[in-house]
C-alpha cells in the first residue's frame, strides 16, 4: 500500500487475501442476485412486476410463518389446528414455487435492497 | 449536454492529472461557491455498465483521492449542469459538513466469508428428528420451526463476528458501517473510515484479526474514496429525480 504517514496523499487501491476465488465466486454469486432497475418496455415489464410482487407476496409469506411457528410453539393452537395452519401454509410455499418458475425466477432474485436499511427479506 | 459526476470537492482542488474521463473526454471543475463537481461531458443519459467505464471512474475519483477526500458519487450518475448546480447551492453546509467528517480519511473494505456448514449440518439433523411421525401439516411446521431456529443461530453467530470484528478495529478506525447476511456465504461486509494517518495501525489491527481467527476467510481492500460514509448519491437522486 502506497499511503503511508510519510506519504499520506497517495493513494492506490489494493485487494488482498487469500482466498480469492472463493471471493469471486461469492462476489459474483451476490451480484448477479441483486435487483435490477425495471425497465419499461413491452418484452420486460411483466417479468420486473412480477419480481417485485412475489418478492412482497414471499415477504408476508414467511411472515405468516413465523407467527404460526410462534403460536404452535406457544401453545395457543390445537393439534388439528397446527394440521390446519401447516397445511394451508404448505400450499402457499408450493403455489408461490409454481408462480417463481412461471416467471423464471430464482429464489435468491426475490429480495429488494432498501439501501442503508439493508435487504428486504 | 449531460454531465456525469465524478464527486465532490473544496473548490481548491486541482483537477485530476489523468483528466481523461468517461468516453476519453475531459474531467474538469463545475463550481460553486466553497464546492466543486467534477465531471465530464456525456451525450448518453445512462451509461452502460463495463469494465472500462467502472475503471475510468475510480481512475477519476482516485486521483483526486491522492490529493484530498472527495465526497463520491456512485457509478452511473449523469446531470445536467442546472441540476448540479442547485444541489451544490442549496445543500452548501450540509455538504461542507460532509467534507469535515470525511476529511484526512479514507474508506477501507473488508468482507468475510465463514464456513457455516456444521451449523447447517446440525438443523438438519434437528429438522430430521423433528418431523418423524407427525401429519403432513404439521410435519411441515415443524420443519419450519427447526429451519427458524438454525436461521437464529446463524444470526447470532454472525453478529457475534460483527462485534467481535468492531473489537479488533477498536481506535484503528473512526467510524464503521457493517452489515451482515447470515443466510450468505459471504456473511459480513464492513466499511471503515480511517484516518490516513493511522492506515498503519489499521493493517495491523486487521492482520491481528486474521490470525486469530484462521476460520474465516478476509477479503481487505482499499484506500478507496468514502463512499459508505456519505450518501451523497442517493441524496442527489432523490432530490431531482436523477438516474
Amino acid at each position: 500500500m502506497k499511503l503511508s504517514p510519510e506519504n499520506p496523499l497517495s493513494a492506490e487501491p489494493e485487494i488482498d487475501t487469500s482466498h480469492a476465488e472463493e471471493f469471486v465466486e461469492e462476489l459474483r454469486r451476490v451480484t448477479d442476485s441483486l435487483p435490477s432497475r425495471i425497465n419499461i418496455d413491452a418484452e420486460s415489464v411483466e417479468q420486473g412486476l412480477a419480481k417485485l410482487v412475489l418478492t412482497l407476496i414471499e415477504f408476508i409469506r414467511r411472515l405468516l410463518e413465523k407467527q404460526a411457528v410462534r403460536r404452535m410453539e406457544g401453545g395457543d393452537l390445537s393439534p388439528e389446528q397446527i394440521e390446519e395452519l401447516g397445511l394451508a401454509l404448505m400450499k402457499l410455499e408450493a403455489k408461490l414455487q409454481d408462480l417463481k418458475t412461471q416467471f423464471g425466477l430464482a429464489d435468491e432474485e426475490l429480495n429488494l435492497d432498501l439501501g442503508p436499511i439493508g435487504r428486504l427479506i | 449536454m449531460k454531465l456525469y459526476a465524478y464527486c465532490i470537492t473544496r473548490t481548491a482542488t486541482q483537477p485530476p492529472s489523468a483528466a481523461t474521463g468517461m468516453f476519453d473526454r475531459k474531467t474538469y471543475p463545475i463550481t460553486a461557491g466553497e464546492l466543486s463537481a467534477f465531471v465530464s461531458d456525456v451525450a448518453e443519459e445512462a451509461i452502460v455498465i463495463d469494465k472500462q467505464s467502472v475503471l475510468t471512474h475510480q481512475k477519476v475519483v482516485g486521483s483526486l483521492l491522492d490529493q484530498t477526500t472527495p465526497l463520491p458519487f456512485r457509478f452511473g450518475t449523469v446531470v445536467s449542469e442546472a441540476q448540479l448546480t442547485s444541489y451544490l447551492e442549496s445543500r452548501r453546509q450540509a455538504l461542507l459538513e460532509k467534507l469535515a467528517l470525511v476529511d484526512g480519511c479514507v474508506e477501507m473494505s473488508i468482507k468475510i466469508i465463514w464456513q457455516k456448514s456444521a451449523l447447517e449440518t446440525r438443523a438438519k439433523t434437528d429438522l430430521a428428528e423433528s418431523v418423524a411421525g407427525n401429519s403432513v401439516g404439521t410435519e411441515f411446521l415443524r420443519k419450519k420451526s427447526a429451519e427458524l431456529a438454525g436461521n437464529q443461530q446463524l444470526t447470532e453467530q454472525a453478529n457475534d463476528i460483527a462485534t467481535w470484528l468492531e473489537s479488533c478495529l477498536g481506535s484503528a478506525i473512526r467510524d464503521i458501517r457493517v452489515s451482515v447476511s447470515p443466510s450468505q456465504r459471504l456473511v459480513l461486509a464492513a466499511d471503515c473510515l480511517v484516518p490516513r494517518v493511522g492506515l498503519d495501525s489499521y493493517q495491523a489491527a486487521v492482520d491481528a484479526a486474521r490470525s486469530e481467527r484462521p476460520d474465516l476467510h478476509f477479503l481487505a481492500s482499499g484506500p478507496w474514496a468514502p463512499y459508505s460514509f456519505v450518501n451523497i448519491d442517493l441524496e442527489f437522486k432523490s432530490h431531482f429525480g436523477v438516474s
